[in-house]
């Protein structure tokens, strides 16, 4: 009767003993990482000294080394003297007098050094350019009269001397740098005294620059020119400036003037043609084509381009890309002149330019055609078009009139005059050439196969500058190609309407051949009663119903169930922090280096060939809160090791350990 | 006229030491990285099935025994030593890096029951059905001096040594459970709760005074050395193989069961098994705890070694190969990075803890 006693109390004593692990184990359940071995050893950092004193040669090279450094005079032996042997002999060698002489000497030496860098520093801050010429000149006379001593004196140094000129000005030459002026090239200049043939080169060379220079100046007026032409068109417009310059910001706007331009004309729709697009143009452009309008721009790049290619074939590529362009924008929302076969277009009345600019612009274009020999055609009608740049407004016919100019010049037709095109009148857009015939065809559209596109409005205004590469447009023309016969609003027609189809349920057909029909193979069933038998599908509302460009699956996925949590894991309280934890991307991709180390730094860390021991008695002792029985924790560790040692001792203070445990766990 | 010149502080771009990471300038802007969630499950998915492909969890084999080896017992200092007692009475010492055979002596006759480290690495200890135990002197390189230290004889067959951490006394079980102290040639203290054997003894790593076993009769019994009688006796529905003591957690313990589970017991409230771990398809015949406590290894009669998160009720891994028999005891090793697995085949195999961990270079 006393052992089952004697065991209830024991168990509880126990249990009560072993509580006291509780808050340490928590604590190590719940630590976002633990490093495993838990207590880190004593890693006092151990001195030179230290590791010197422990020190013991041991191997044969050891103990040579050994011998030698004590037995030197250049070691300290003896810690509490500062000098060596050998220095303190040197000491004692060395005579006062001779020594004061030498410090003189080396200070002499010292303060000539400083005054020479004073000079040096002083000359150096100089700003007089004058002075710097006539210390240039100096050295180049230096130079040049050791030149002349060396030829005479020693040849072989001479030889050098002209080798490594020669050799720098390889380097000039390969710099490109074909300027008299630069002190290079006079020291060059001087070494042409003795050689007929570097003579004749620096003359070339000089040639070359003057070339140069020459070039760059007929440039340089042409810029000023069209600077002087575009202020009016700039006043005009008013609206964001886009630096023409720039290939990157031209392109699209391309395309957005000709969209736009076609949502207007939809818009006004036929009768209101007169309405028109407020074109800005912009004329700073620095390459051939001066101020034109987006489109007459671009055509006459084009132009350009065939020119100089002499081939007829690129600029129709060119022009069919625009016409594409043209084509394409238009589909969408040509939903009101559908039935219309031709676009009609209409000119609007342009405004002269004032009569100066155009005679500088007449001039340069004939400078130009006379220095690039160039057929001069396109080069006056491009002028043309610029002349007669409607400065304020313009509308799509313009485009058209130059379009049809540019095939004339394509076709290499006589250009039309001034005079025929400055008032177009309602024109068809038609013409002999193959590309024209393209939109003819293409304007036959379905109009309940479309999407509509919201246009940008606010763009139309900005102003269309134009620097179009003719590779750019080839790359249109090649995809305009190739996304030719894709019919993708077709498409997704046939796409959602199978989606409402498998959506749709349906309708059951119960019916059965039986009484009053006949029996036998390839027999019908009466309508009558497959409709008495027929259980109806009800009609399924679908969300996508009167969205007409979106297809909804409202299928449900039930393979992401799986992934799904069905209660909320341990630290989080709602659904919502624990959502928002989830959406967090943990990757490289969206955290800084540090932030993502801190999200997968692993629960566990262990190292390699390190022993974990269990759990100590120490990592209790930093959980009690205070020393109840005025033991220190160095004093209870200390305890604790002269335990393991003696197992009687032991099972005494494991006891006091008891009553400790008892305290702090109230 | 002042000339604006382009200026960059070099605290930006670079490096302070060499060994610095290089900095790679990033623009975070969640816009130019869209598709977060998507992207990051699809590296999940790839990280898990790289870590699949990636498993290979058998290091090697150590080959030698003439029998089926019973119990193994890790060096409580060296990592590479490793004592194997198998069921023709021998004893080997083996070298896991070399993966050799350093020595080994006929410890006993008949089966070596039991093996246990003494903490302080210089010698260990052996039972055996001879009704002696042992104690073996080891020196620092594996080598076992052939004439045993200590010969201990009982009365009855010790089914299995224990050797307390903090104590310089051990446990064995049999009949009863004796306390031996070495240098004493009776038991300290005995230990008898009806009739039955205990068949498994282990001392808690942490609180060196305790100790638990199990007993035919499906119980698990709790001892303190200190007292006269045992704390208290579990009964479940069959009987317990083997226990480990979590070496991180004073009052948590597993148990290897006959009805194919384990079972971890929080020592202060023994009427209910804090987890259940549930895989294994046959009796559990060996448990042993990671020293981190977080997890712990199986070691069945289904052949396999199963790795179970210590809260969790199914095991993370299973290991197996083709030859190797019912599993009678699996160690963990002390760094946390292997598994030693002792089987009826005469084998001992090292494993990885975790598969697919690069080791080495």
């Amino acid at each position: 009767m006393v052992e089952p006693i004697c065991r209830t109390t024991a168990y509880e004593a126990t249990t009560h003993d072993l509580s006291k692990w509780e808050p340490t184990v928590k604590e190590n359940r719940k630590a976002e990482q633990l490093q495993f071995p838990l207590h880190k050893q004593d890693f006092s950092v151990v001195t030179t000294d230290q590791l010197v004193q422990r020190f013991q040669p041991r191997t044969p090279l050891e103990m040579a080394v050994a011998a030698l450094l004590h037995g030197s005079e250049n070691v300290v032996q003896d810690n509490s003297k500062e000098l060596t042997l050998a220095e303190q002999r040197a000491l004692a060698a060395m005579d006062i007098q001779k020594a004061k002489e030498r410090r003189m000497e080396l200070m002499k030496h010292r303060a000539l050094l400083s005054y020479k860098e004073l000079k040096a520093k002083r000359q150096k801050k100089i700003k007089s350019k004058r002075f710097h010429r006539i210390l240039k000149k100096e050295k180049l006379k230096d130079e040049k009269r050791l030149l002349e001593t060396l030829q005479k004196e020693d040849p072989e140094s001479f030889l050098e001397k002209i080798t490594q000129w020669e050799k720098d000005r390889v380097q000039e030459r390969m710099s490109l740098r074909h300027r008299g002026g630069t002190k290079f090239a006079k020291r060059q200049m001087i070494y042409a005294k003795f050689d007929e043939k570097a003579r004749q080169e620096v003359q070339d060379m000089l040639q070359k620059s003057r070339e140069i220079t020459q070039k760059l100046a007929a440039t340089e007026s042409s810029d000023e020119e069209s600077d002087s032409g575009d202020l009016e068109p700039q006043q005009a417009g008013g609206s964001a400036f886009v630096d023409s310059r720039n290939p990157w910001m031209s392109r699209p706007n391309v395309l957005i003037k000709l969209k736009q331009g076609i949502g207007h004309l939809e818009e006004n729709n036929a009768e209101n043609v007169g309405h028109s697009l407020i074109v800005d143009d912009v004329m700073d452009n620095k390459n051939d084509d001066k101020g034109m309008s987006i489109i007459g721009g671009n055509t006459s790049t084009d132009l350009q381009h065939q020119k100089n290619d002499d081939s007829d074939d690129d600029s129709d590529n060119a022009i069919d890309g625009i016409f594409d362009k043209l084509k394409e924008s238009k589909e969408p929302e040509t939903e009101v002149k559908t039935n219309r076969k031709q676009i009609r277009l209409k000119q609007v009345r342009k405004r002269k330019k004032s009569h100066k600019s155009d005679e500088k612009l007449a001039a340069e274009a004939v400078v130009k055609t006379s220095e690039s020999g160039k057929s001069e055609e396109g080069m006056v009608d491009s002028d043309d078009s610029l002349c007669e740049e409607p400065s304020k407004k313009r509308s799509l016919e313009d485009m058209d009139a130059l379009i049809n100019e540019a095939l004339g010049q394509s076709t290499n037709e006589p250009a039309p005059k001034k005079k025929q095109r400055k008032r177009h009148k309602k024109k068809h857009f038609q013409s002999g050439n193959h590309q024209q015939s393209k939109p003819k065809a293409d304007t036959n559209i379905d109009p309940k196969k479309l999407f509509t596109v919201d246009v940008n409005l606010r763009q139309s205004s900005s102003k269309p500058d134009v620097v179009v590469n003719e590779e750019d447009d080839d790359q249109l023309v090649n995809i305009a190609e190739a996304f030719a016969s894709d019919d993708v609003i077709e498409e997704f027609a046939a796409e959602k309407s199978d989606a409402v189809r498998s959506g749709q349920p349906q309708d059951i057909c119960l019916a059965l051949p039986g009484w009053g029909d006949w029996g036998g193979a390839g027999l019908s069933i009466s309508k009558r009663k497959k409709k008495q038998f027929t259980i109806k599908a009800p009609v399924v509302q679908r969300k996508d119903q009167f969205l007409g460009h979106v297809i909804i699956n409202e299928k449900k996925n039930d393979a992401l169930k799986k992934h799904q949590v069905e209660t909320i894991p341990f630290p989080y309280c709602n659904t919502d922090q624990f959502e928002k934890s989830i959406r967090a991307p943990i990757g490289r991709t969206w955290n800084p280096a540090g932030v993502f180390k801190q999200l997968v730094k692993p629960k566990v860390v262990t190292h390699l060939g390190k022993i974990i021991t269990p759990m100590d008695q120490s990592a209790i002792s930093k959980h009690e809160t205070g020393d109840a029985d005025g033991k220190t924790e160095s004093e209870e560790t200390e305890s604790k090791q002269s335990n393991r040692k003696t197992g009687k001792s032991r099972m005494k203070t494991n006891k006091k350990h008891k009553g400790q445990g008892k305290y702090s766990n109230k | 006229m002042k000339v604006k010149v382009l200026s960059r502080n070099p605290d930006n771009y670079l490096r302070e030491t060499k060994r610095d990471i290089h900095k790679v300038p990033r623009n975070y802007d969640p816009t130019l990285h869209p598709f977060e969630a998507p992207r990051e499950y699809i590296r999940a998915l790839n990280a898990t099935k790289l870590e699949r492909v990636f498993a290979k969890p058998f290091i090697g084999s150590l080959d030698g025994h003439r029998d089926g080896v019973n119990c193994l017992a890790k060096h409580p200092h060296q990592l590479s030593t490793l004592v194997s007692g198998s069921y023709d009475g021998e004893v080997k010492v083996w070298d896991l890096t070399r993966r050799e055979c350093i020595s080994s002596i006929q410890a006993h006759d008949g089966f070596v029951q039991g093996l246990c480290a003494v903490p302080d690495g210089s010698s260990f200890l052996t039972c055996g059905t001879d009704k002696t135990v042992k104690q073996w002197s080891i020196n620092e390189e594996g080598r076992i001096n052939p004439e045993p230290v200590v010969t201990l004889l009982g009365k009855t067959v010790f089914q299995q040594i224990d050797h307390s951490l903090g104590h310089n006394s051990f446990a064995t079980c049999g009949e009863q459970v004796d306390i031996w102290e070495v240098d004493r040639a009776e038991p300290v203290r005995s230990f008898t709760w009806g009739v039955d054997t205990v068949h498994a003894i282990k001392f808690n790593p942490i609180e060196t005074h305790i100790l638990a076993g199990c007993a035919v009769d499906r119980s698990i019994l709790l001892y303190d050395m200190r007292g006269s009688a045992p704390l208290r006796k579990v009964i479940l529905k069959l009987k317990s193989n083997a226990l480990a003591w979590n070496p991180m957690e004073a009052f948590i313990f597993t148990v290897a069961n006959e009805d194919y589970n384990l079972y971890t017991f929080d020592m202060r409230k023994l009427s209910m098994p804090l987890n259940i771990h549930k895989d294994h398809i046959s009796a559990v015949l060996d448990v042993d705890y990671s020293p981190t406590g977080k997890e712990f290894v199986s070691g069945s009669f289904d052949k396999t070694l199963r790795i179970f998160p210590y809260d969790k009720g199914h095991s993370r891994e299973v290991y197996h190969t083709k030859r190797m028999q019912r599993v009678s005891v699996v160690k963990w090793s002390l760094d946390n990075k292997y598994l030693l697995s002792g089987s009826m085949e005469m084998n001992i195999r090292v494993w990885k803890a975790r598969a697919s961990e690069k080791l080495g270079i």
